[in-house]
């Protein structure tokens, strides 16, 4: 067996200190390149939830010099792509094209984080889809149970805590004069890293970033202080979808950061438990019993702060029964950890596809870019898999018992209420929402 | 939520039939495949590639929910959930856990047309993939015990991704139209009423006729050794006998006489449409004409569609296309997603004078390019994985018997002009061929009589 090689990180900094990161892989005649400015939706205004990710989309409705249609022409003429990506600690600014054009990609990325001109007509035109877009996620069930992971595990009150893309409410109040102020205070090469990967040399790649971005100017934000949700008491948030014919079902509880010491094994761990095929949820939920297509849990992290969930669904008639089984599983896992053979097995399977998701350009891209913004050094996506093959029986189990919810967490059920109440009992005292409470 | 009609037709697929070009610089390594066929007919092709330490390992079958018929709709997707079910050697749940604890991942899709079975793993492997994967088309168990739970799930994943599902919901209606007597009538996952009809004997006679060697093609890319790799394959197939040829498919299409709509009573936030043209098989010589064209129209943030009726008219709030390769001709279909309270009948309006633009007027020569390139580039971002790879190879001996058509679709590709994209609109893009389902948004008091729809015949 090859050992997972991961090409050699250019780190340097251009003229005016903006970080440049270069990884050359030159199989294919293709690029990716990733500009990260540190400021999400975690730095939305209270009540302006929304206003990164609408920042973020409108960036490439026009810049000084150039229209959208002369942006989008510009990569995609040449068959590439871009994409704006706003997350909770991050706006990032991605694109992935045949390697000949990376000086056009540059500088429309340079352009979008140095221009926008945010026409009128396009944040009005951004704020109507978005408000759409929102609108329509509640005809997606899984969609309105995901809306409740952050707010119910966070908190409302937590710069984490509201949706990335904002609530009915917010967006409506967003202005022009908002979208300009978080783009002068949040894009500044002080708070950015750029990101390359691909068939370019580190020499070139530099010498392009110079020329695109070398005039770029803009003092740091002040940076923000984000407090880890403790655990409350088990509760029930039921939102009631009349007429479906399956429940989503999500349990989320407190969790922890991929820069905690203890990530490895929890993450371990949790393989265990909902992490593959042959993991104990999915054996227990789906191959034994046939009560659902999908059981999987996860260690949800932002930079700050993270969270346990675990995802399932099930047609009405036995909404009770994984319900309890999926809590009984997991506070079982909590007591025992995993066996031996679980944790190689689970080690085994983890660190075996470790490399796939590192195999092109664009997911090495997203990796640096993740673990930048994660505040983690960049040789911890290389020593992931070492770190993992040493956690020991005795760490997963403490991990488990640490960070896994004995039974205070929130369970979240988006379903049809009159199907689903009654088989809601026992989970903690049960909030009954309308549809139009995940808006 | 974004009903994409791309994620859609791929819904129980883990991959689209994207299509496909190659730029003329190509590292001649990256397609350096070896090929052989065993005395039973199974076909191999191997293709070694050290840059990671992994291997994909693919069993295409050229079979899918057009080889069923009514009343067993959707044996073909079930079938492959039973796969994982348990063979010879390999007990209940013993193919996962001996994979995953070896460093691998498996999956599988079915589509209309194939079905394809995968393992993405750690080199070290892949002696236990081989093994795994010839006892299961040697001697699968197929036991009334597994089949009683895996129902359920297919169930549980039929509620999930068609019924309650706008796009799922939409698309199913879409073809149901459009399709009278061709096998594309039925969905790939069934219909709900058929998949509580299947028995164990169907499934016993499913695997007789569709899973011999001689109607499978393994394909297998990354870190291995070519000699070795053939002669571990050789070693484990060899004595799986061969099968009768697949019985012959009735897939003629009755003609369309003139449109055709569905509408679909659902609870939802706004109206959606999707509109749906017949257009060519894989192998019909304007079907890269087409690729084309669906690139210019639906592809990313400057193509046509999206400037004239999200920015421009502002008539939908999105818009996608999808053309996805099949055996008999597919349809190009257009998803259009309108606001709260708006019409969707105001964007089909706007779609059908933009297609009529390009029946008169075609694409100007920049567009050409940019879907042209668009096409090269997400055929070289496909070919960056093994995974992407072993797919695109086993795709095209699927589609044409060889994969090395795949190394001419760049001439293809080149060769579409102007006026071919007018001949070719001009052909599919009229409303004799249409069919729309269009999303009927219901009031949530309006509920009670749609239910489970088509839980109980």
């Amino acid at each position: 067996m090859t050992p997972l090689k991961l090409p050699p990180l250019v780190e340097t900094r251009l003229s005016n200190g903006l970080a440049i990161v270069v990884a050359e892989r030159h199989g294919l005649p293709l690029v990716a390149a990733r500009l990260v400015v540190f400021a999400g939706s975690a730095r939305d205004p209270v009540g302006k939830g929304g206003l990164a990710s609408l920042t973020g989309e409108v960036l490439r409705r026009g810049t000084a010099t150039r229209t959208a249609i002369e942006l989008d022409d510009a990569i995609e003429r040449v068959g590439g792509g871009l994409y704006a990506d706003v997350g909770r600690d991050s706006s990032e600014l991605a694109t992935s094209l045949p390697s000949a054009h990376l000086d056009a990609a540059l500088d429309v990325l340079a352009d979008l984080a140095m221009h926008p001109a945010f026409p009128p007509a396009e944040v009005d035109l951004a704020r109507r889809r978005t408000l759409a877009s929102l609108a329509r996620d509640l005809d997606d069930p899984a969609a309105v149970a995901d809306r409740f992971i952050a707010r119910e595990g966070f908190g409302e009150a937590s710069p984490y805590g509201h949706p990335i893309h904002g609530r009915q409410k917010t967006v409506a109040s967003l202005t022009r004069d908002d979208l300009v102020l978080f783009h002068r205070a949040a894009y500044t090469p002080a708070n950015a890293v750029l990101f390359v990967v691909g068939d370019v040399s580190a020499d070139e790649a530099r010498a392009l970033a110079e020329k695109r971005f070398g005039a770029w100017t803009g003092a740091a934000p002040a940076p923000l202080a984000i407090t880890p949700p403790v655990a409350g008491p088990a509760r029930v948030v039921l939102v009631d979808k009349p007429d479906a014919s399956q429940a989503q079902i999500r349990f989320v509880a407190p969790g922890l950061t991929e820069a905690s010491p203890d990530w490895p094994a929890a993450y371990a761990a949790n393989a265990c438990l909902g992490g593959g095929f042959t993991a104990i949820l999915m054996d227990e939920i789906r191959v034994k019993r046939g009560l659902t297509y999908g059981a999987s849990s996860r260690f949800n992290d932002e930079r700050s702060a993270g969270l346990f969930v675990f995802s399932s669904f099930t047609k009405n008639a036995s909404i009770h029964e994984l319900a309890s089984l999926a809590r009984d599983l997991i506070a079982g896992f909590r007591a025992t950890g995993p066996t031996a053979e679980q944790l190689e097995k689970a080690k085994a399977y983890v660190t075996g596809l470790y490399p796939l998701g590192l195999e092109t350009n664009d997911q090495l891209c997203a990796a640096l870019a993740s673990a930048a913004v994660k505040g983690l050094p960049f040789a911890s996506i290389a020593d992931f898999p070492a770190k993992l093959a040493a956690v020991t029986p005795e760490q997963a189990k403490a991990a488990a018992a640490k960070y896994l919810p004995a039974d205070a967490a929130t369970l979240v059920v988006v379903g049809e209420a009159k199907a689903a109440e009654a088989q809601l009992q026992g989970f903690g005292p049960i909030a009954k929402l309308p549809l139009s409470a995940a808006e | 939520m974004t009903l994409s009609v791309a994620a859609l037709s791929a819904a129980l697929s883990a991959k689209p039939a994207a299509p496909a070009s190659r730029p003329g610089a190509l590292d001649p390594k990256l397609f350096d495949v070896k090929e052989r066929v065993l005395a039973n007919g199974l076909k191999v092709r191997l293709l070694a590639d050290h840059a990671v330490p992994t291997i994909t390992y693919y069993t295409f079958f050229r079979v899918g929910s057009r080889n069923e018929r009514p009343g067993i709709t959707g044996i073909s997707h079930l079938f492959e959930h039973m796969m994982f079910n348990g063979a010879k050697k390999y007990g209940p749940k013993e193919f996962d856990r001996a994979l995953e604890s070896r460093g691998g991942y498996s999956n599988a899709y079915t589509s209309n047309d194939l079905t394809a079975y995968y393992e993405d793993f750690q080199s070290g492997a892949l002696a236990t993939v081989v093994d795994l994967e010839s006892d299961r088309m040697r001697s699968l168990a197929l036991t009334e015990e597994a089949l009683k739970s895996e129902r359920e799930v297919v169930k549980e994943e039929r509620r999930l991704r068609t019924d309650n599902d706008i796009g799922g919901l939409l698309s199913e209606q879409l073809e149901a139209t459009m399709y009278v007597s061709s096998p594309y009538h039925w969905p790939v996952v069934g219909w709900m009423s058929d998949l509580d009809r299947i028995t164990r004997q169907d499934c016993v006679d499913y695997f007789r006729m569709a899973y011999a060697p001689n109607n499978a093609t393994v394909v297998v890319v990354g870190d291995l050794d070519v000699d070795k790799t053939f002669a571990l394959i050789e070693e484990h197939y060899a004595d799986i006998p061969a099968g009768p040829p697949l019985p012959p498919v009735a897939a003629d299409e009755a003609p369309q006489r003139g449109e055709r709509v569905a509408f679909v009573k659902y609870p939802a936030q706004a109206a959606a449409a999707f509109v749906g043209y017949k257009a060519t098989a894989a192998s019909d010589p304007d079907t890269p004409v087409l690729d084309v064209i669906q690139a210019a129209l639906g592809f990313g943030e400057g193509a046509r569609l999206k400037r004239a009726l999200v920015y421009g008219a502002e008539v939908a709030v999105n818009v996608g296309v999808d053309f996805g390769w099949r055996i008999d001709p597919a349809p190009m279909t257009f998803s259009l997603e309108v606001k709260p309270g708006d019409d969707p009948a105001r964007a089909q309006v706007a779609l059908y004078l933009e297609l009529s633009k390009v029946v008169h007027d075609g694409l100007t020569e920049a567009e050409l390019d940019r879907a042209k390139n668009i096409l090269k580039a997400s055929f070289l971002r496909e070919i960056a994985t093994h995974n992407g790879r072993a797919h695109v190879l086993g795709e095209y001996e699927v589609w044409f018997g060889d994969w090395r058509r795949a190394l001419t679709a760049m001439e293809r590709y080149d060769a579409v002009t102007a006026a071919d994209v007018k001949r070719v609109a001009a052909k599919v893009f009229n409303s004799e061929r249409r069919t729309s389902a269009i999303l009927v948004p219901i009031a949530e008091e309006e509920q009670g009589a749609a239910g489970e729809a088509g839980a109980h015949p």
